[in-house]
This record gives C-alpha cells, structure tokens and sequence, in this order.
C-alpha cells in the first residue's frame, strides 16, 4: 500500500520535473535568435535557415511537451481507473448479524467518501449482503439496514443522498458459497456499484 | 374456450358418484380414530388388500395387476397416523377375501393386529366406464364404516383413489385431506431462482416463475387462487400478486425493498415489509397493491408477517430489542407483545391453522431448528436437532404435518414431519437448492 502510494508520488514529482525543464527551456532558445532577427537580411539564408531551424525546435519542443502532457495524462487515468477499481472491489464488512459501522468499515467508508466528492456527477449502488445463516426473509431486511447504515455515514460526511441508492440482495448473492466463518465473513457486506 | 367446455363437462361426467352406503358419515362422528392433536398418537395399524375384478361378482375372484393399492398405501402413510401392514402378513390366503363384509374373514385381519381393512373392486360398465368400489371397515366390530362407489374414465383412476383416501381421513379425523393441496418453494440453480409449486408429496413440480433473476418467499392466499413473492426481476425486489391459473396479477414496487408478504385469511389483502420510509415496516395492503393502513413502526427491521386464521391477530419478526425475535400484534388493539424469549435468533412464524400454537425456526447452537410455541409462550417444543440448518416451517391446512426446508444432507430440500417432529423425510429430490416451502391453505384446483 505505502510502496503504491511512493511510486505514484515519484511519478507525480518526475512528470512535475519534466515541465519545469521543458518550460524553462523553451523562452531560452527564443532569446538566443532575437537579436539575430535585427540584423541586416545580407545572410538571408542563414537567417532563414536559423529560422527554419527555430521552428524545427519549436516543433521538436512542442511535440516533446505534447507527449509529456500525453503521459501525464495517462498516468493520471491509471491513478482515477485504479480508484475507480478500489473503489467498487473494496468492500466494508459487518459483524455477525450486526449493521453498525465498525472502526475498520469507518476508515474504508472514508475512502470511499474521498473519492465520491471527487466524483460528483456519478450514481452509486449501495449493495446490502448477508451471509447465508438465518432466513432469507430477514436478511433481506438486514442487508438492507446495512446499505442504509453506508448511505447515511456517507450523507453525514456531505455526499449528496441523491447519488446514493441502497438494495438489499439479502443472503442471494454470495462472494463466496462455501459454508465456513470465513465465507460467512466475506459474503457479510455491503458493495459498491456504479450506475 | 372449446378445453374449458370439456374441462367442465368433464367434471361432471367423470365424477358421478354413487354413495351406496352412508354409515356413520353423516349420522354420528366423533373423530374416535384419530385425534391429530394428541402428540402420543399411536399408529392405527391398516391393512389394505389388492384390488380386484368384480366383473362376475362381488366377492371379487380375481386380483388385478394394475390396482391403485401401491398409490392409495402412499397417500395414507404420507399422513403418519397409519401403520399399514405388509400384505405378506395376512395375505396367506388373499384370494378368499372379497371386497363386501360377508366375503370377509375379519379374524384374518385383527389377529395379525389390523384394526382397520380397505378392501377395493374393480369393473367397467355396460358404456364401457370404469367403476371402483372402495370400503373402509372397522376388522374388530366387523362394521363397514365408509363404503362408495365411483364411475369414470380409466385415466380418472388415481383422482377417484385420491378422493376415497380423503374421505377416509375426513371419517377418521374430522378434518379435510392433505390430498389435494399443494406447496409452493423456491429453487436456485446458479444463482437464479424461481418459484415452484408442487403436490402435497412432492410430485409434479412446475415452475411459476420463469426468468433469470432472483425470485423468492412465495405465500399463498387462503383461497389458494394467488401467490405472491418477491422478485428482483427490475433490479430491485418488488412484490409480484399473481392468479396461478389466469394471466393477471400486479406489481407492488415502491421505493426500495418491498418484500415478505403474507395473505390476510379469507381476504384478498396482505402484508408486507416495505422501506419507501427508509426504515423497513409492516404494511397492510389489498391485493393490488394500494396501502390500507401501517402495521408496525419501529425502528429497525420488522419482517415475516404470519395471521392467526381469524386473521385478528399478526405474528412478526422484529429486532426491536436488539435481536430478531417473535411478536405478536393485536391487529385491533394495536397491541404488541413479545413471544420469543429463548435464544438470540428466532424468525420464520408461521401460525398453525388451528390458531394454537405458532411454528418457527430458531438459531439453538450453531444450528437453525423448527419449534413450536403455544402462543402465550409456553411449552416451547424443538422438532429437529443436531441435522444443520432447518428454516421455514408451514403448516399443512389440517394441521397434523409441517413441511420446511433442511440443508441436513448438504444441499437444502424440501422436508416433511408430523407436527411433532416425528416421521421426518425428504420430500423430493431435484437440482439446485430448495428453500422456503409453503403449504397451500386449502384445495388448489389447476
């Protein structure tokens, strides 16, 4: 997580370096062929020729700054695509036949709420789910509390409820169908989707 | 239009039923057989003899080969208040027994303990119709106790059968057969489910459903003309009211979970677990849907409504205090009282039909059983142990059976018991996972 977390920093700070270098280049290569511009037109063609050579450079510096943007941008989609993917496959677990909030779903629900501000033009799904013990007709109802108890943390810290939408799947759409605790703690969920 | 003509003419030409003996049915009857509330009910032993040709006379010298016996055997075992004696034990001379009292020998029958006899004939009439004779005696008083003659079509056998082993659970019981009802469940097979219905033993299932979502908690109406359940089919759960012979029904889709109903007896209403609130409630609705009044409001989530059969009072699953247990609502009075106080985990109530006591599952352990509760909260009875998980019980109509759903030999079926836990079996056997059973209320005509 922290090892992530140093390279899309290091990344960040090598992409930041480029511009600077590529901008404080650019304005240099400008200076040096003013004065030259001044200068009788007896050498025309060495002046056309350090023409066309500045704008080859401006070319050369325009494509070079031109794909540095292109990674940027790149890089910048990978960091969004991969919230984006944290965000739907990290789920928040739940106690045994319990829909309150434990320290643990708190901290994950926080991510999700950084990311939902940053995103407000989106609809999110909040999925309800339970493990496979007790009764269909009651974990319908449980999930549901547990979808509800989500949307409103995320409505407390200012996500606007109109981009939240509970269900309640009950115990009918398990992650894992074995019948061990630790099914029973994986399948104990609530799950996000994107409209 | 041409199929409903026939289907009606059928009924009435094919059943043209000729009691020719009516003893006792009528005149005197005080259920002195059997009394299905008695939980140290003994077995009546019965014996039943093959069926025979009684074309020449009525002694009946001929046994028949394809004779209803083996189907007529089924159906009464089924109930558990019989123990029907193996043929092999009083047949020693089968052949001498005819089908009236005067061709028969009843010491035949009490010495190797049989206190009851039905004896069958078979013949066709002069229109080629088939006729079946088929009587219930009493072997000690040597008294005919019920004695019928039926005439139909040949394929009418079974129904014809069917009929006379209801009528000798009426006689013997006082109440009407299990015969004709039916049990709806839900199936799942790679994370779809459907609803199905099937008879009273578990043969001939149809599914009811048939799309590729998630379908559930099916409950049938007290006529047993509608179902109604829970479908994700729009991508939340919704409840769909559905006629089970006719193309009609509606959709209840408020906002958020619409889920768990259960039939108002003798009324076409139900309730149900709604969230449009934002909190899950109990809500009276009419059959299509509109809201008639709010039955809980509390905090926190109050599913599984079960009516006592006067329909005056509700049984319900909250977690008002903190873990799901058994309420009961004076649907009047308003009142609400606390019925489960054992254990942390009690759902599932369903009320029996004689309005005394109220059927559940319970989490005991690491196990889910059914047990039955009177419903001042005493004698808290437990039907299954140590077999896993056993959810959702139902009563049959008459009372005497519970059927409920078990994951005892891995995957979850369809089980049956008395109603005291005793002669427990599977029901039937078909892929997928079964769960959440429910017996018709009364006779289901499709």
């Amino acid at each position: 997580m922290q090892e992530k977390l140093f390279i899309k920093s290091l990344l960040c700070a090598m992409v930041c370096g480029f511009m600077i270098f590529a901008v404080s280049c650019g304005p240099k290569v400008v200076k040096s062929t003013a004065p030259e511009e001044v200068v009788e037109n007896v050498e025309s063609q060495d002046i056309y020729q350090d023409d066309a050579a500045e704008e080859e450079e401006m070319n050369r510096q325009r494509a070079l700054e031109e794909q540095l943007l292109e990674e940027q941008r790149i890089a910048e989609e990978a960091v969004k695509k991969e919230a984006l993917e944290k965000f739907i496959t990290e789920n928040v677990y739940f106690d045994y036949n319990e829909f309150f909030l434990t320290e643990d779903a708190q901290e994950r629900l926080k991510d999700k709420w950084m990311w939902l501000k940053d995103n407000m033009d989106i609809s999110v799904i909040i999925e309800g789910h339970c493990d496979s013990r007790g009764t269909t007709e009651y974990n319908l109802g449980l999930g549901e509390k547990r979808a509800e108890s989500v949307r409103t943390f995320l409505i407390d810290l200012g996500i606007d409820g109109a981009m939240l939408t509970k269900i309640s799947y009950g115990e009918e759409k398990p992650v894992d169908p074995g019948n061990t605790p630790s099914a029973w703690a994986k399948n104990r969920r609530v799950h996000f989707t994107i409209e | 239009m041409n199929k409903k003509i026939k289907f009606l003419l059928n009924c009435f030409t094919v059943f043209f039923i000729i009691v020719f003996i009516q003893v006792d049915v009528y005149a005197k009857n005080n259920y002195e057989y059997i009394n299905i509330s008695n939980p140290f009910l003994a077995k009546i032993p019965i014996a039943i003899v093959p069926f025979k040709d009684i074309t020449k006379n009525n002694k009946g010298d001929v046994v028949l080969l394809n004779n209803g016996v083996d189907y007529l055997m089924g159906m009464l075992k089924f109930t558990g208040f019989f123990n029907i004696l193996d043929k092999d034990a009083f047949l020693t001379d089968f052949k001498n027994t005819g089908v009236i009292s005067s061709s028969i020998n009843f010491r035949q029958f009490t010495t190797v303990g049989a206190e009851l006899l039905i004896t069958g004939g078979e013949k066709k009439s002069k229109d080629g119709k088939l006729v079946i004779e088929l009587r219930l005696f009493d072997t000690f008083k040597e008294k005919m106790l019920i004695g019928k003659q039926y005439e139909g079509q040949s394929s009418d056998k079974e129904r014809i059968i069917r009929r006379f082993a209801g009528d000798v659970i009426y006689y013997l019981t006082g109440k009407k057969s299990v015969f004709e009802t039916k049990i709806v469940f839900e199936s799942k097979i790679s994370g779809k489910k459907n609803i199905f219905i099937c008879d009273f033993d578990g043969k001939n299932s149809r599914r009811i459903t048939k799309n590729r979502s998630i379908n559930l908690s099916p409950s049938w109406s007290s006529d047993s003309k509608w179902i109604a359940y829970t479908s994700f089919n729009k991508g939340k759960p919704d409840l769909y009211i559905r006629n089970i012979k006719a193309k009609r029904g509606s959709i209840i889709n408020f906002k958020g979970a619409n889920i768990s109903p259960s039939w108002v007896p003798g009324k076409f209403m139900l309730a149900a677990s709604l969230s449009f609130s934002g909190d899950s409630d109990i809500y009276l609705l009419t059959g299509t849907g509109k809201i008639v009044k709010k039955l809980t409001n509390k905090w926190g989530i109050d599913v599984s409504p079960s009516f006592s059969p006067d329909g005056k009072k509700m049984a319900f699953v909250s977690r008002r205090s903190g873990t799901p247990q058994i309420y009961i609502k004076n649907i009047y009075s308003g009142n609400v009282r606390r019925l489960t106080y054992e254990g942390r985990y009690n759902t599932n109530p369903s009320w029996s039909p004689a309005g005394d006591k109220i059927a559940y599952s319970a989490m005991v352990k690491n196990d889910i059983d059914i047990c039955t509760i009177d419903i001042a909260g005493k004698n808290r009875l437990k039907l299954t142990s140590d077999t896993a998980d056993n959810e959702s019980p139902s009563w049959s109509p008459d009372g005497s059976l519970i059927v409920f759903s078990s994951n005892r030999n891995g995957h979850s079926r369809i089980y049956v018991m008395t109603s005291f836990g005793t002669d427990q079996r599977i029901l039937f056997t078909m892929k997928g996972e079964q769960t959440n059973p429910e017996w018709s209320k009364s006779i289901v005509l499709d």
